[in-house]
């Protein structure tokens, strides 16, 4: 669905993202990791269009990004920004259905207002809609931000939805509730990228992880294969295991570096 | 727009119009308002020559400035603070209205009273202009306009026109000084048919445009960059919006002079009654910015008739205290 390739972003004489290519298909939800300045908000950025990389460049469904029509795009994709100050005192509510802009025209009222109360409902934000935003707590303004963003692909085909560390703020569950939101986004036929810090969670949650260093993408595949305990101490400074869950599944445990 | 608050706001406007035409040194019965403005409309209302001359050429034409300057400001204030995500910016911060004081004291200091009605408004236009493309060339950095260098640029561009104008104030004579100063503390004394056409196509214009900015202005609430995803042609949308609001402000500061507060608290009431959204915002903050400078007029020429109080000086001492009483009364929501 979408495809960098060969991405470049330069920054006073640094590269910021350097050489780097990526891909999603329908029905999958990637994580890009690694550790602070590895370039991993820049990439997401060139990823949502937000300025043309120096070098490489990004398609979806085949088109370059940068001819995209702007309300196309904002149909097809939305982004969960990292820090998200809202000016003025404003209803969460209000802020979900901002969500709607691009659609205005093209859906109806009863349709805005059922993708608004579908995303509310999926990030567990219904007690948070009737109150002002700037009165909600770090966690609940970045619940209803997802809920935003989601409003505003919830009637999409083949939505992409690119996540800036979604899960920072949250409590453990809401954690995980919303990595299971952003399977269910990919299984739906959406494409989710989502930058993640905390490895167990990606390694549970992700069919693919994208590790970045420094700019360059040094790590690729299932967590299983890309998350190597060599990787994971030369990359992120910490030792790591894999462990096994009830029900089947693995992930990645961390724990600081053996002196 | 529910039909609510549409109506409430247009039932101000209303009453502050009709007591505008009604009061004065000589009082005019309502219904011999209403009879003259039927009469001047060419209907067959039999009215006396002396109230056809109050209403007609002296009060109407005033009211009709006051409303326009006032629904101004305010609309370029609603406009400019949804733009920077700012709650203080106003057409002051941006140099526009330091552009147009510095235009328009330059034409008094030169002579502008002897050239007759059209020079001063003139000159205050194109110093608003000049300062609104001055302010966006200093801002630009790679054809971007980040808001913190745009406030600053109009920070810079306001106290350099404050300057600039002081210098020509220190150089005046006694006459010069008191047509300035009387200038500077904003008045719709000088209202005229003629000067109200001068104005309305730019005021028309900019009050037409200024509407349509309403849902990226309501996107910026989330951010720039988010706007952006929304698909909001950010970058377009600031550069019009400023240039829009600076040919309305810059109109209207011309003729009226600085007439302070509407444009910062008209916007602020607003939206502290009826929440921030744009769509509603704009189209009310007009109304009441109207109805605000209409009353607050009506006001400046009853209050020490037949004299008559500079309406900026009403405008402050109006909307200052109500502001204050406003932002107690929803501390607790401000603070939160």
């Amino acid at each position: 669905m979408i495809r960098a390739t060969d991405i470049v972003v330069r920054r006073a004489g640094r590269n910021l993202v350097d050489g780097v290519s990526l891909s999603l298909g329908e029905g999958e939800f990637v994580g890009l990791l690694g550790p602070n300045g590895a370039g991993k908000s820049t990439l997401l950025r060139v990823l949502a269009g937000e300025f043309p990389p120096e070098g490489g460049g990004v398609e979806i469904d085949g088109s370059d990004l940068q001819s995209w029509p702007r309300a196309d795009l904002a149909r097809r994709r939305a982004v969960l920004p990292q820090h998200a100050a809202v000016a003025f005192d404003i209803d969460a509510r209000a802020i979900v259905e901002l969500g709607r802009l691009p659609h205005e025209g093209r859906s109806t009222r009863a349709q805005d207002a059922q993708a608004v109360n579908d995303a509310i409902d999926a990030c567990d934000a219904v007690a948070l809609a009737s109150r002002g935003y700037a009165a909600l707590s770090g966690g609940e303004q970045q619940r209803i931000q997802l809920a935003r963003a989601l409003a505003q692909i919830g009637d999409t085909q083949k939505p992409l939805l690119l996540l800036d560390e979604p899960t920072s703020s949250l409590d453990l569950s809401h954690q995980h509730a919303v990595l299971n939101l952003a399977k269910r986004v990919a299984a739906q036929g959406g494409a989710v990228l989502a930058v993640l810090h905390d490895l167990f969670s990606a390694s549970l949650h992700c069919r693919r992880v994208a590790v970045l260093e420094r700019g360059r993408l040094v790590a690729h595949g299932t967590p299983e294969e890309a998350l190597t305990p060599d990787l994971v101490r030369r990359v992120f400074g910490v030792d790591s295991r894999w462990i096994d869950l009830p029900g089947g599944q693995r992930a990645l445990a961390t724990y600081p570096l053996a002196a | 727009m529910t039909m609510r608050p549409a109506f409430v706001a247009s039932a101000w406007l209303l009453a502050a119009c009709l007591a505008a035409l009604s009061l004065g040194p000589s009082r005019i019965p309502l219904g011999d308002v209403a009879a003259a403005l039927l009469h001047g409309i060419g209907l067959d209302f039999s009215v006396d020559d002396r109230t056809l001359a109050i209403v007609a050429s002296l009060r109407l034409p005033r009211m009709l400035l006051a409303a326009t300057v006032g629904g101004m400001l305010a609309l370029a204030g609603a406009t400019l603070q949804g733009l920077f995500r700012n709650p203080l910016a106003d057409p002051g911060v941006l140099g526009i209205t330091g552009g147009a004081t510095l235009g328009a004291v330059a034409a008094i200091f030169f002579g502008a009273s002897a050239m007759g009605g059209a020079v001063l408004p003139l000159a205050g236009f194109a110093g608003a202009l000049a300062a609104a493309f001055a302010v966006d060339r200093l801002a630009r950095v790679d054809g971007r306009i980040p808001v913190a260098s745009l406030l600053l640029s109009g920070i810079a561009l306001e106290s350099l026109s404050r300057a600039l104008t002081g210098v020509l104030i220190y150089a005046s004579d006694d006459r010069q000084l008191r047509d300035i100063t009387l200038w500077l503390l904003g008045s719709y004394a000088g209202a005229s048919w003629d000067r109200l056409m001068l104005i309305a196509p730019f005021a028309l214009l900019s009050a037409c445009a200024l509407p349509f900015f309403a849902r990226g202005l309501d996107a910026l609430m989330l951010g720039e960059r988010e706007a952006g995803h929304l698909g909001i042609p950010v970058e377009t949308l600031k550069r019009l919006a400023v240039i829009v609001a600076a040919l309305g402000v810059g109109a209207v500061v011309s003729v009226a002079g600085p007439v302070g507060f509407v444009g910062l608290v008209v916007p602020h009431l607003v939206r502290l009654t009826h929440g921030p959204g744009h769509r509603r915002l704009i189209p009310l903050a007009a109304a009441y910015g109207a109805a605000l400078s209409v009353a607050a007029d009506t006001l400046a020429r009853i209050l020490v008739a037949p004299a008559e109080l500079p309406v900026g000086l009403v405008t402050a001492a109006i909307g200052a205290p109500f502001f204050a009483f406003l932002i107690r009364r929803e501390k607790r929501r401000l603070a939160a």
